[in-house]
């Protein structure tokens, strides 16, 4: 706060200006600097507020306060814990005070998130009060249909750290004050952020042309799902410019699935952290010539972005004329929209080794399309971004020192808002897998690549418990899904899968094939003796039986002590690049373990390692609301606009 | 040389569920399909063998018709639909070699003979494969690009009951007309 004291600067026609009159509070004008600010004593529900003026050519004393009008409480009221009156405080004592209350608080809260609210231009008849909507992206496709002037801050909140507000009107004079800002806390629906109850409201005067501050309001409810708004009440009848900025510090305790704090508004993003399996050491044999990193998610979606790339690169080379190597990057769920494309020379070539070395280092700035691009995706089934890296040539070693999304990332707020599109699917977790060639060995060594492959679990939360796996084809795009086995650990938590759905091309049997077989069947079953002793010509119909199944998508389920073990593949002529399992679960802890995921194109993948997704009994008392739990497992529901074809 | 046909044939129906892994490792699609004309020409030349145990020869007349039975099977492979091909071949596999028998007299030149011996063919080898299929008869999903469509072994074991029941049905003169004892073949 102290950067107010030395920019800003006191208008002439400000020195003019007079406390508005039912304001209460004394007000306490300090020059410092050529900077003059005012602090007025706040009325009784406010903890604590101050103004300044706009800019301004014109000059202050240097340094001077002065009561231009006498506080009417003392320093401190005990009677509002938590709130501080500035009034009573000498200058040097002033901002030590407001420090020592915003010092407080950060022991316990990190004052990262952020609401900003939007401008609001136009005529309010007296004493009508307007709340102003929860700033969006400058885009059609954000419009919020229902309580678009909540910003839901969530359980455990702890303090507003600041709001700004900023009133204008042609029809008074600078300084006048016209009408009061009132933070209102509410406790919100968590589905619908329809209020339910006005936990509390803080009025601060506002003055025409000054900007007016509130700081350390308390949200002593955590139990609540708190959501806040903005509202301007005008004493006189004009058209306002109304401006209002809030910046809301809390903490939420950490949850065990989410493995520690998050929280809400719009906050700086570094996952440099949390990139897992990327930052690391890759021998590639065979060599690579495209390599896929991520995806990377976070739980709100993404507001700006910067992808930054490091690493070192090997590449076999016979010769020390090292070929240029390109690297080019794309994002999407699929990497489907290409964002940059950089060459890099070689920096070395180790002749002992036969390798060229290079050093490719990338950081991209991504555009507001992007942005709306990726929060469109947030919004959708998957948050996730993928990074794909192409190489002109194989690639033999890598080594990645860096491969990270920065940005900031949106509240959940703007998520929560659609509640209409959502279904009751759970996202429980999401793992990215980078296939390779299953038998190495036979397949030359040159036009390799890896696949990524998405495997995602979900559970519903409303009506019946089930549990879903599902496998999306990665990138590149070109390869579709040829099998999956997955296990649920402990078996006693598997009761049986419910349903398989799969998307993309799914081969018809013509019904003149299926009579035709089915003649097959009883020629056989009349051979066997109506079926009671299959021989040798019954063997061989059961062969030909094999290849017209073979074109059918077929499942198998196999039990030990442990798990559960589940192998599925589609037909021989479908083209499937996503496949989901329902599950029937009984209402324990469980692991879903999945072992391998084997995509096709030119050649067939297998993963490299089983990945397990531990799901977390759903807790029965929140069945009832799937966006509460959603907080609570740190999840995502996935929208309706997700076309299965159901086999 | 009649028994050595009939000790061939299981060797016969089974050596291309031995061959799998090369025919798929030679490339997925193509091994695959070429895989399946093989299975196809294996199993009919294992029925020709049976008949040709009771004639005491092997007309290679018939045995290049398996190339019919061959690319039906080959191509039942090669698009959707076209699985119907498999089934024709099966049938034509049949056919072929029960017309060896009915035409050379193994069967008295009597197709009812040559249809009630294979009935009862496919019956004793039931029975005297039964350990077989209760060891490898589990059906277990296919996963076509990496084992075949039975077990190696299984295979074997089935061939094995259907030589033994040739073995055993030759001697009912009614069914078989055992050539070789009553006119040696003209090359013996």
């Amino acid at each position: 706060m102290n950067h107010l004291w030395y920019k800003s600067r006191y208008p002439r026609e400000a020195l003019k200006a007079k406390a508005p009159p039912n304001a209460r509070g004394g007000v306490l004008r300090i020059y410092l600097n050529q900077t003059v600010v005012e602090l007025v004593e706040a009325p009784t529900d406010v903890v604590a507020t101050y103004s300044y003026h706009k800019p301004d050519e014109a000059k202050a004393p240097k340094t001077k306060a002065e009561w231009i009008k006498p506080p009417t409480r003392k320093p401190l009221d005990k009677e509002g814990e938590g709130r501080q009156s500035s009034s009573h405080q000498p200058l040097g004592k002033e901002g030590e005070s407001l420090h020592q209350t915003s010092t407080q608080s950060t022991t316990v809260v990190s004052p990262d998130g952020a609401f900003i609210y939007r401008q609001y231009t136009g005529w309010i008849n007296a004493d009508d009060e307007v709340c102003l909507n929860v700033l969006m992206p400058d885009s059609s496709a954000y419009i919020i249909p229902n309580n678009p002037t909540v910003a839901s801050v969530g359980y455990n909140a702890t303090y507003v750290w600041r709001t700004a507000w900023y009133v204008y009107t042609d029809s008074y004079g600078r300084g006048v004050v016209v009408g009061r800002g009132v933070v209102k806390a509410w406790a919100v629906d968590p589905a619908t952020l329809d209020k339910k109850m006005l936990l509390g409201q803080w009025p601060v005067d506002l003055r025409n042309g000054y900007v007016t501050y509130t700081t350390s309001i308390p949200l002593s409810w955590p139990n609540q799902f708190v959501g806040m708004e903005l509202c301007f009440v005008p004493y006189y009848s004009a058209s306002y410019v109304v401006g209002a900025n809030a910046t809301l510090g809390f903490r939420k305790n950490a949850i065990p699935s989410a493995g520690g704090t998050y929280f809400l508004g719009i906050s700086p993003v570094d996952r440099s952290q949390n990139v897992g399996g990327a930052v690391f050491y890759y021998l590639l044999n065979p060599p690579v010539r495209n390599l896929v990193f991520g995806p990377f998610s976070l739980v709100d979606g993404y507001y700006g972005q910067t992808l930054n790339l490091d690493m070192t690169v090997y590449v076999p080379w016979s010769t020390s004329t090292c070929p240029t190597l390109t690297v080019t990057t794309y994002v999407g769920e699929l990497a489907q929209f290409s964002l940059d494309s950089a060459s890099f020379a070689a920096s070395r070539y180790v002749s002992i080794t036969r390798e060229c070395i290079y050093e490719v280092r990338r950081s991209v700035m991504l555009s507001p399309d992007a942005v709306g691009l990726w929060y469109d995706e947030a919004r959708a089934r998957d948050k996730a971004v993928a990074i794909k890296v192409s190489f002109s040539l194989p690639v033999s070693e890598l080594i990645i020192y860096r491969v990270d999304i920065s940005g900031r990332r949106f509240a959940e707020n703007y998520i929560d808002k659609n509640v209409f599109q959502w279904q009751g699917l759970i996202f429980r977790g999401f793992i990215s897998q980078t296939t390779r060639y299953c038998g190495s060995a036979r397949l030359p060594q040159v036009n390799g690549t890896v696949v990524l492959t998405n495997i995602e679990t979900y559970s519903m939360a409303a009506g019946d418990v089930m549990d879903y796996l599902a496998v999306v084809r990665g990138a590149p795009s070109d390869y579709v899904i040829d099998a999956v086995r997955f296990r649920v650990r402990p078996a006693e938590a598997f009761v049986g899968v419910g349903g398989v759905y799969v998307k993309g091309y799914t081969y018809q049997e013509p019904w003149w094939l299926t009579w035709a077989f089915r003649v097959a069947q009883v020629v056989k079953s009349a051979a066997d003796f109506f079926g009671l002793i299959p021989g040798p010509l019954s063997w061989f119909i059961d062969r030909v039986f094999d290849l017209q199944r073979a074109t059918q998508p077929d499942i198998q389920t196999s039990t030990t002590a442990e798990y559960v073990e589940v192998y599925w593949r589609p037909g021989i002529y479908d083209k499937i690049y996503q496949v989901a399992f329902k599950m029937d679960v009984s209402r324990r802890d469980r692991v879903i373990e999945v072992v391998d995921v084997e995509v096709a194109g030119d050649y067939r993948f297998c993963m490299f390692s089983p990945v397990a997704v531990p799901m977390p009994v759903v807790a029965p008392p929140s069945l009832y609301n799937p966006q509460l739990m959603r907080h609570w497992i740190f999840g995502m529901r996935v929208t309706n606009n997700v076309p299965f074809a159901d086999r | 040389m009649s028994f050595l046909f009939l000790v061939l044939s299981p060797i016969v129906l089974s050596f291309p569920y031995f061959v799998y892994g090369f025919f798929v490792g030679l490339d997925l699609w193509w091994g695959f399909r070429l895989w399946v004309g093989l299975m196809g020409f294996g199993y009919y030349v294992f029925l020709l063998l049976q008949v040709a145990y009771y004639a005491c020869r092997l007309p290679l007349v018939y045995v290049a018709a398996g190339g019919v039975v061959f690319l039906l099977f080959f191509l039942s492979m090669t698009a959707p639909g076209l699985v119907a091909l498999a089934l024709v071949g099966f049938f034509a596999a049949v056919v072929l070699a029960l017309l060896f028998g009915v035409r050379s007299g193994v069967f008295h030149y009597s197709w009812l003979a040559a249809v009630v011996w294979i009935f009862l063919w496919n019956l004793v080898g039931g029975v005297l494969s039964i350990p077989a299929r209760l060891v490898f008869g589990a059906g277990e999903m296919w996963l076509w690009w990496e084992q075949p469509p039975a077990h190696p072994a299984y295979a074997l074991a089935v061939g094995a009951a259907g030589a033994a029941a040739t073995s055993i049905l030759g001697r009912s003169k009614t069914l078989v007309k055992r050539m070789c004892q009553a006119a040696p073949p003209r090359h013996a």
